[in-house]
């Protein structure tokens, strides 16, 4: 987490990965589960079935549509989301 | 009798003739000084017309770039005769006809700017000003952007750059890159058609970018060129015939990756010029503006820089 750098944008955000040099742009509900996932791992990747989980029962997020599955790739890209 | 630091256009021809050959013409673009060597005579005339705002810098011991413009080699200087463009003694690309040495000259100044002057965050865009209230153009070409920044100086608005938005990563401000304008294809009879105060240098026809025309800046611009602005307003313009003037508020996430991404050195700066466009884009308001008629255009940024400045004063 430390060589990831957010900032949150209007309702969006944007990430910079210092690792992998690339950069994400977060919708408005990428941006807030970004959020909530980094509140959570405490600077260590959240494990997927945990933050699946949260997802579903937290946020009430429907985690099997395309643009959720894509959001949750960037985020294990980013290592926010661990194995 | 010449004044103490004369504009180029009131200096006598032979003299700047003379500096050029000297390598003493040292141009101070507000954010870069580069220094250009010529012995052909059309270039100078060329541009002293188009920089005729302009005053050649201090006597200085320090340039960003050493440039040359000179003839081709051997045969070349002759027959069919071209314009070299050199940067510290190196050749970056192909000679072009030596008609054409004008606009060689300005795209090899970009070409040296977009590759090596990375250490401001260099935004593909135009920007003007009112004050220091500082309005972002980015758009592809063929958008119209360059026609609506050259409208927008003629009416008033201090033009800052055509090309390159040069945004510093430490203080957030926009710097000055004050070029002339290239006009290109149907925007040069736009921009005659529009006023008779443009100054334009002469039509170069069949470059590789087609008809190229240069748009002198004006003198506020020229004068202010050592003056930085803050960014306020962050538009993406796209002209289309017959079209009314209608705006599109973009999301803050979508308007950072389209300024980003068509920086030319975000992906060498990484994380600084990410913070960089971040700050813009959390400053600014960004939109998307289509038109077709230029003062309503001009009129209607007028006010939004207004408003912007209202907003952020209220804030």
């Amino acid at each position: 987490m430390t060589d990831i750098a957010y900032r949150r944008l209007g309702d969006g955000g944007v990430v910079f990965d210092s690792k992998s040099w690339q950069t994400h742009i977060l919708t408005p509900a990428a941006a807030i589960i970004f959020e909530a996932l980094a509140e959570i791992n405490e600077g260590e990747p959240v494990p997927q079935a945990q933050a699946l989980d949260f997802l579903r029962d937290e946020l009430d997020v429907d985690i099997d549509t395309p643009e959720m599955k894509e959001v949750l790739r960037s985020l294990e890209e980013m290592g926010i989301l661990g194995g | 009798m010449i004044a103490a630091n004369p504009r180029i256009r009131d200096l006598p021809p032979g003299l700047l003739a003379q500096r050029f050959s000297e390598a003493s013409v040292t141009l101070d673009y507000g954010a870069a000084l580069v220094r250009v060597r010529t012995l052909l005579k059309p270039f100078v005339r060329d541009f002293q017309r188009v920089y005729g705002a302009f005053f050649l810098a201090e006597e200085a011991s320090f340039a960003d770039f050493h440039t040359e413009v000179c003839s081709g080699k051997g045969l070349r200087a002759i027959f069919g005769p071209q314009s070299r463009f050199l940067i510290d003694g190196i050749q970056p690309f192909d000679p072009f006809p030596r008609e054409q040495a004008l606009p060689h000259f300005e795209w090899g100044v970009n070409w040296c700017f977009g590759k090596r002057f990375n250490q401001h965050v260099l935004l593909h865009s135009g920007v003007l000003a009112l004050g220091d209230r500082g309005v972002i153009m980015a758009a592809p070409p063929g958008s119209g952007k360059s026609t609506l920044t050259a409208a927008m100086m003629l009416r008033g608005f201090r033009l800052l750059s055509d090309e390159f938005g040069v945004l510093c990563p430490h203080t957030g401000q926009l710097w000055p890159m004050l070029k002339p304008v290239a006009l290109k294809n149907r925007s040069i009879d736009v921009i005659r058609a529009y006023t008779d105060q443009a100054i334009l240098g002469p039509v170069y026809g069949g470059t590789r970018k087609g008809d190229v025309v240069h748009l002198a800046p004006d003198e506020a611009s020229v004068d202010a060129r050592k003056l930085p602005a803050r960014p306020h307003l962050v538009l993406f313009p796209r002209f289309r015939e017959g079209a009314a003037l209608t705006t599109r508020r973009l999301p803050s996430e979508e308007a950072f990756a389209r300024l980003a991404f068509n920086s030319f050195n975000y992906g060498l700066l990484g994380q600084i010029s990410f913070n960089a466009v971040a700050d813009v884009i959390d400053a600014c308001s960004a939109f998307e503006l289509e038109y077709s008629r230029l003062d309503e255009a001009i009129e209607y940024l007028r006010a939004m820089l207004s408003e912007s400045t209202v907003a952020a004063a209220a804030a």
